[in-house]
């Protein structure tokens, strides 16, 4: 694959490269900040983005949400050193499909590529883990009963389809239903669950361990 | 030039209303003496008067009895005459006895008076032993050349002395009137005294008092400029903390963490590629990587307990959401958080401000009142903000002893920004903390810099 590092830390960005090129992929550009990596992804093309989130000039959140406005966007790996939600809805809502904690690069990094490869997102086990233990800590202490069972096993499979990154069309054309039909049944789960868009359908997804 | 301003005060006070209470009392025991000595004057005057006027009246009274008698045919009826007479005689004897006393001035004259009217009366004596024959052939002439001259130099003297007494009178009211101009001149120079000394304590008094006036309007002044820098300087340190929090927790995220990042790559590295048979190494770097992951979470969370990075990466609600969360979940409590406008264009000020308010009070709940569950409203209502906590613990007073200092700092921020801090009980126990801030005025500056996030 062909990849664009976008760290402001060259210790980083050496690492990151020695990684991929071990594992056979290109690093096609390296960029030390976020307006320079928005350049460079128009410039080359690249398939694959790894964005750190603090840059200077321009954070990779939003060289994440400007890169995914080209004609093919890449896919979007997000590096963090936090496992909070904050960092993490604002990041998929951008159109990152990956999120590792920085402390695990190492071991996530191939496996997310495979996955936004494929088209799945991907989030660091040391995220899901926090994500999903806060979530049963805040239902617990707030007494709240989960609203999942609520679903009907059609809405179910729409759900972890469009949290495995589908897009209506596509989970229209897996289920072999019409698109209207997919698109009545997000907006019933989304209700039901008090989701309002796609990146807290993929953080929900998550928390429930239904992917991972 | 230290002197007792209160002493000098009395000392002119008293000494004033000492001088008005003296003058008064001697001008008016003056005046009483004056008006005594004209009493005396007049009643002496008009006592004289009455006596010469009753000498002069028993005079004539007893011309026309002798008169009368001569008149009178009736001899037997001449002791009833002669008896009358006798008793003015007597009277006029006393009246010169009293005009003796009165005015011993003109005692002379008052002898000879005594001496005429002696022989005013001798005079009358031998009539009564007259024959009616004797009356009516004598007693014409007798009348004309005994009776009426020495009648007429009787009366004279009686109005000689009267006229004396008046002329006495004149000289003693001149005596007196002229007293009674001294006094008043005497009365003059004291009011004046009185006055000018009233004067001179007033204008001490006036004088002093302005100067006290001044000088603690100085003192106030320099007690103001002393809290205002005072204050001013606790914001400063606040803001400075507050700057060198952001710098460290950034510093903590930007560099230290990148290196643990880079480091943890480099052990992965040499993880793969050690000859697969070297165990030791194998199990020397994955306890190197457990190390790196403790220091990472460390480092991470000593950076957001600085400053949480969304507080400036994404602003307010998301650094409330994030905090309340983290509380939540480290005491096992239900905190929830309501969050009602737009809070991303804050000033940084602000943000910090309620971020910082929240987190102390959520401390204070959590650790001192037993809290556990807590509410966090943050709301703004037209041209405020209004920040509550609301807890259900112990309340506030077994929780303030702690954390005085605490609340004190949120309670300078707030005020800095011209806001009101206000805490208050629960009904059922529990304690709300309010803050009010007015919604400051837009400036172009105050969007939210989302150029920096950790990574």
């Amino acid at each position: 694959m062909r990849v664009l590092l976008a760290d402001d830390h060259s210790i980083v960005r050496r690492g990151l490269r020695s990684l991929l090129e071990e594992a056979g992929h290109v690093v096609v550009a390296e960029a030390a900040d976020g307006l320079e990596a928005v350049r460079l992804s128009e410039e080359h093309r690249p398939d694959l983005l790894i964005l750190d989130i603090g840059m200077p000039k321009l954070n990779g959140i939003e060289v994440a949400a400007r890169t995914q406005k080209l004609e093919r966007p890449p896919g979007v790996i997000i590096l963090s050193m936090h496992a909070d939600e904050s960092y993490i809805i604002r990041a998929l809502a951008a159109g990152a499909r990956a999120y590792l904690l920085k402390s695990a690069t190492d071991e996530d990094l191939l496996p997310a590529l495979r996955a936004v490869a494929s088209g799945k997102p991907f989030f660091s086990p040391a995220v899901t883990a926090v994500l999903v233990e806060d979530y049963v800590r805040r239902l617990q202490t707030r007494g709240l009963t989960d609203s999942f069972h609520l679903l009907t096993d059609r809405e179910k499979e729409v759900l972890q389809l469009l949290a495995e990154g589908r897009s209506n069309k596509e989970v229209a054309t897996q289920l072999n239903v019409g698109l209207s039909t997919i698109e009545t049944h997000r907006a019933n789960l989304m209700q039901k669950l008090g989701l309002h868009n796609t990146a807290e359908i993929v953080l929900y997804a998550v928390r429930k361990g239904i992917i991972a | 030039m230290r002197f007792r301003t209160w002493i000098v005060a009395a000392l002119g006070l008293g000494g004033l209303l000492l001088l008005i209470i003296v003058s008064m009392l001697a001008s008016s025991s003056k005046a009483q003496e004056i008006y005594t000595q004209l009493d005396q004057l007049n009643v002496h005057h008009q006592n004289v008067d009455a006596t010469l006027r009753r000498l002069r009246s028993d005079v004539n009274l007893s011309g026309i009895f002798v008169r009368d008698y001569l008149l009178d045919v009736a001899r037997e009826r001449a002791p009833e005459y002669r008896e009358s007479l006798a008793e003015f005689r007597q009277s006029n004897k006393t009246t010169v006895a009293e005009l003796l006393v009165l005015d011993e001035p003109q005692t002379g004259r008052i002898r000879s008076l005594g001496v005429q009217l002696d022989e005013y009366w001798q005079t009358f004596e031998p009539v009564f032993d007259w024959t009616i024959t004797e009356k009516i052939f004598r007693s014409a002439n007798f009348l004309r050349r005994e009776v009426v001259p020495r009648r007429e130099s009787v009366l004279a003297i009686a109005q000689e002395i009267e006229e004396l007494n008046n002329a006495n009178l004149a000289a003693q009211r001149a005596e007196v009137a002229r007293r009674q101009a001294v006094f008043r001149d005497d009365l003059r120079r004291l009011l004046w005294q009185t006055v000018l000394l009233g004067v001179a304590v007033a204008l001490v008094a006036v004088f002093r008092l302005r100067t006290l006036e001044r000088r603690s309007e100085e003192q106030r002044a320099i007690a103001q400029e002393a809290e205002r820098q005072m204050r001013q300087l606790a914001q400063e340190r606040d803001a400075a903390q507050e700057e060198e929090r952001k710098n460290l927790s950034r510093e903590l995220h930007d560099h230290v963490a990148q290196v643990l990042t880079a480091l943890r790559m480099e052990l992965g590295r040499i993880e793969r590629t050690r000859a697969p048979a070297d165990a030791r190494i194998g199990a020397a770097v994955a306890e190197c990587k457990t190390l790196v992951d403790n220091m990472f979470r460390t480092v991470r969370d000593l950076a957001l307990g600085l400053r949480p990075s969304m507080l400036d990466d994404f602003g307010l609600q998301a650094a409330l959401e994030w905090h309340v969360r983290d509380v939540a979940s480290r005491y096992g409590v239900n905190v929830q958080l309501h969050m009602d406008g737009d809070f991303d264009i804050l000033p940084d000020r602000y943000r910090t401000c309620v971020y910082r308010a929240v987190q102390e009070a959520l401390t204070n709940c959590v650790r001192h009142a037993k809290a556990r569950a807590i509410n966090v409203t943050v709301t703004r209502e037209s041209d405020q903000l209004d920040v509550s906590v609301t807890d259900d613990g112990v309340g506030f007073d077994s929780a303030r002893r702690g954390t005085g200092l605490g609340l004190r700092g949120i309670d300078e921020r707030v005020k800095e920004l011209h806001g009101v801090m206000t805490i208050g009980k629960v009904e059922g126990g529990g304690t709300t903390l309010a803050i009010r801030l007015p919604w400051p005025v837009p400036v172009r500056s105050t969007e939210v810099q989302r150029a920096r996030a950790a990574g």
